[in-house]
């Protein structure tokens, strides 16, 4: 374990070090010091922290748990969890052939994602500080590493599971069984309670009723039980005064403790298990093993797929076409399509207005949104994965605006359709309720206005990213996949901060001419649907025309970048 | 036509190469060698447009490589040492996306023949994860092939290949050699630079210590004479100063 300690320390000195050089360079500087006072002015500023309503701890036990129970059942249902495993090439080709037990490895790799957990740690403690517990900082500090680690140690144990079944290449699914039985139980109070307060549910006058009908709904059994051990997990957090934290820390702990004992009895069993392996199996498990890095590769089977290519055109196409491919092979599509397919269908069944249409319009609006704003930051198939490939990009005969514009529109047209559909049938969903004064070809108008308008803000915040991995390579997460999991949020937070307020500043010039636009066209004809059709398509053309500025300038930097830039 | 004119590529205060300058007519080899360090890929690279030269120019099929990337770039094909393949296009998806960027009309019937002299055919709907590394490198080659460049850049080609393959490799480049191509390469197998190249740069530090036929620079080395062509290159870069 030595050896493995030794290099923990190492490599994080030597990233430290390596990103505290970065800042001689001046665009590194000057972006940090932005940087810094921007978290300042977040967090610190008298302003900000003297009007600033407290989160409550109430709120704090209703949204974390959901998030913490709907990430770890996304983890068992989609298999998402490959990245808990991720050991990195060189652990893989140094790590798996020394004589070191699979035991210490696993150790190796809880002890590594714990920086991640305690820079996430600090970052939530940031966020946190305004709540309205009366907890001393150290005890919500350590709540917050409790509650991270012990999702760390679950996806752990989830993709040690799965890894033991797929590398004895058994279709066995006992090995599942009690995990799966558990989770299935889980699922099974929470429809229960789910139908048993259904008209409740149904008949709720508003989103907020409906929110606080969910919540009792979830706190009573059998639901409020099977999800006691989630909400143990979060009572340190919110428990006031020293003794009751110390009280709720003690199952808190027990329930990591398990999960520590999951993780390294699952191993032992993948150990014996790969014992009894032959040595030709052995090096496949090693193909598996190197294979867990990074997303689920595309199957032979996929390959079968395809979209066809002109051998002629403009060659940035070859670039749109490759990832296109790309997406089709990795089932992002099935993603990207899930929810508006499901959404269109409830608004086919429930179109007839109530609470289910406008619970639908709001989830609708929702998903939209988030589609929207977060979107572009987790769907990666751009130079934030091929600038890992920069020296063949460098050889192509295409420019570098071109290059850019190419692996910006991939991300724009895969977006733009489905947020197009979410927010289209939000629109039309909610009109009984907050723009009830839209007649119906307003309605129309606005929707139609939405598929420039989303499209062409879907190319800036693209652009904005692409931009950002260009200028920034040495703290941009370059690859395909941004750091999996919860525990991983608060370097996603430092991250998005910089392209969010870019974002939010690129918007100001183009609202106000769409404003202006519309307006004025109002004040000529009073016609609000020519209003929101001129204004909209004044605002997309002002956006498009940034994001083409924008890429231009991204391409001259991707003209001059070099490979050890982004090393 | 490949030329390169008082090239020189800086990191910081680091040189790494340092004002060298060659020409590499249509159907000449170059072969570039050196000791590990001596600025042989960085050259390479200068070359290929993955980096841009601190000072000096590149010229690739007459066209700068500074002022007409675009025109200087569909000349060229680099074969590197490290495949770079994309993980979700297959073997064929490669020579059609290579297609599309070149803008090879008759991709059709360019695609059998180059995966048949590769031995890739019954690869064609693989994906980069399913082949061998020598495999990989064939198909890096193959998609350097495809577009018939002017100027080839080889950096250590035969790193990889199965023997046969080696052989066939020797055999591809001197038949694109026969039929016009500007070829560089570099490698430190001494044998393969003896066997292909028609001039031979030297390079130590990133400075030329030796160019032009093998036959020239010997004439410039009264001692190396009679010697062999590894003798000749130790000699050369100082290599050999501290051998047993």
């Amino acid at each position: 374990m030595g050896a493995l300690w030794y290099l923990i320390w190492t490599q994080t000195r030597n990233r430290v070090v390596r990103q505290a050089k970065r800042l001689k360079q001046p665009k590194y500087a000057v972006a940090f010091v932005l940087g810094l006072a921007y978290f300042w002015f977040l967090f610190f500023s008298p302003t900000q922290t003297d009007g600033r309503a407290p989160i409550s701890d109430d709120l704090l036990m209703i949204v974390l748990p959901v998030i913490f129970v709907v990430t770890i059942a996304l983890t068992w249902l989609l298999g998402s969890d490959r990245s808990a495993l991720a050991f990195t090439r060189p652990e893989v080709a140094m790590l798996f052939p020394a004589p070191i037990s699979r035991r210490t490895l696993v150790l190796y790799r809880i002890l590594h994602s714990q920086f991640a957990a305690l820079f996430s740690t600090i970052i939530w403690m940031l966020i946190l500080r305004k709540s309205t517990s009366d907890l001393p900082a150290f005890a919500r500090a350590i709540s917050v590493w409790l509650v991270f680690t012990t999702l760390s140690m679950h996806r752990l144990g989830v993709a040690l599971s799965r890894a033991g079944v797929l590398e004895r290449r058994s279709r066995n699914l006992l090995k599942f069984t009690p995990a799966l039985g558990v989770l299935l139980a889980v699922v099974a109070t929470i429809a229960h309670s789910v139908r048993r307060d259904w008209t409740l549910l149904t008949e709720a006058d508003g989103l907020r009723a409906l929110g606080t009908q969910v919540l009792s709904t979830l706190e009573l059994p059998p639901a409020g039980i099977a999800l006691l051990p989630v909400r143990l997990i979060f009572e340190p957090l919110v428990a006031s005064g020293l003794g009751e934290w110390a009280l709720a820390m003690v199952p808190a702990l027990l329930i990591l403790v398990l999960h520590v004992w999951w993780v390294l009895a699952t191993e032992t069993a993948f150990e014996e298990a790969a014992a009894e392996v032959s040595e030709k199996q052995a090096n496949d498990l090693a193909e598996v093993r190197a294979r867990m890095h990074g997303v689920a590769k595309a199957k032979q089977k996929d390959v079968g797929r395809t979209i066809p290519l002109a051998p002629i055109g403009w060659p940035g196409m070859a670039i749109l076409w490759k990832n296109a491919v790309w997406v089709m092979r990795t089932n992002q599509i099935r993603s990207l399509l899930l929810a508006p397919a499901i959404v269109v269908f409830g608004a086919i069944v429930f179109g007839d207005g109530g609470s289910i249409s406008t619970i639908i319009g709001a989830v609708a609006a929702a998903l939209g949104s988030l589609l929207l704003f977060f979107g572009p930051g987790t769907m990666r198939n751009d130079l934030r994965a091929d600038l890992q490939r920069l020296p063949l990009l460098r050889t192509l005969p295409i420019p570098g605006n071109e290059l850019v514009a190419a692996e910006v529109l991939t991300g724009t047209l895969a977006l733009t359709v489905p947020q197009f559909i979410l927010l289209g049938v939000a629109v039309w969903m909610l009109r009984g309720n907050s723009i009830a004064q839209f007649t119906d070809p307003m309605r129309v108008a606005t929707i139609v206005t939405l598929l420039p308008l989303l499209f062409s803000l879907n190319a800036i915040n693209f652009a904005l990213h692409n931009g950002l991995a260009v200028m920034f390579p040495g703290w941009v997460r370059l690859g395909e996949k941004t750091a999996g999991g919860f525990e991983m949020m608060g370097q996603g937070i430092l991250t998005s901060v910089g392209t969010l307020l870019a974002l939010v500043l690129l918007l100001i010039l183009p609202s106000i001419i769409g404003l202006s636009v519309g307006g004025a066209l109002y004040a000529l004809t009073q016609s609000l649907t020519l209003a929101i059709v001129a204004g909209g398509l004044a605002t997309s053309i002002g956006l498009g025309t940034e994001a083409w500025l924008l890429i231009l300038a991204v391409g001259r930097s991707l003209d001059k970048l070099e490979p050890l830039q982004v090393a | 036509m490949i030329s390169v004119q008082s090239l020189t590529k800086r990191y910081g205060d680091f040189t790494a190469v340092d004002g060298i300058s060659f020409d590499v007519a249509p159907g000449e080899v170059l072969g570039l060698v050196g000791p590990n360090g001596a600025g042989k890929t960085t050259t390479l690279r200068c070359l290929a447009g993955i980096i841009a030269p601190s000072t000096g120019a590149v010229l690739l099929g007459g066209y700068d490589l500074q002022q007409s990337p675009v025109d200087a770039k569909r000349t060229l094909a680099f074969i590197p040492d490290e495949p770079h393949l994309f993980d979700y296009l297959t073997v064929e998806e490669h020579l059609r996306f290579i297609a599309r960027v070149y803008g090879v009309a008759d991709v059709e019937q360019r695609i059998g023949p180059v995966l048949e002299e590769l031995e890739l055919a019954d690869k064609r709907r693989s994906l980069p994860d399913e082949l061998s590394r020598g495999m990989k490198q064939k198909l890096a080659i193959a998609c350097g092939l495809l577009h018939e460049p002017k100027t080839l850049v080889l950096d250590e080609p035969l790193t990889g290949l199965d023997p046969g393959g080696m052989r066939r490799m020797r055999a591809t480049i001197a038949a694109r050699a026969r039929a016009g191509t500007a070829v560089v390469l570099s490698s430190h197998l001494l044998t393969l630079v003896e066997e292909l190249c028609t001039k031979i740069f030297v390079i130590r530090r990133g400075r030329c210590v030796a160019y032009g036929s093998l036959a020239q620079i010997v004439e410039s080395h009264p001692e190396l004479v009679g010697r062999s062509l590894e003798d000749v290159f130790l000699a050369l870069t100082g290599e050999g100063e501290s051998a047993p």
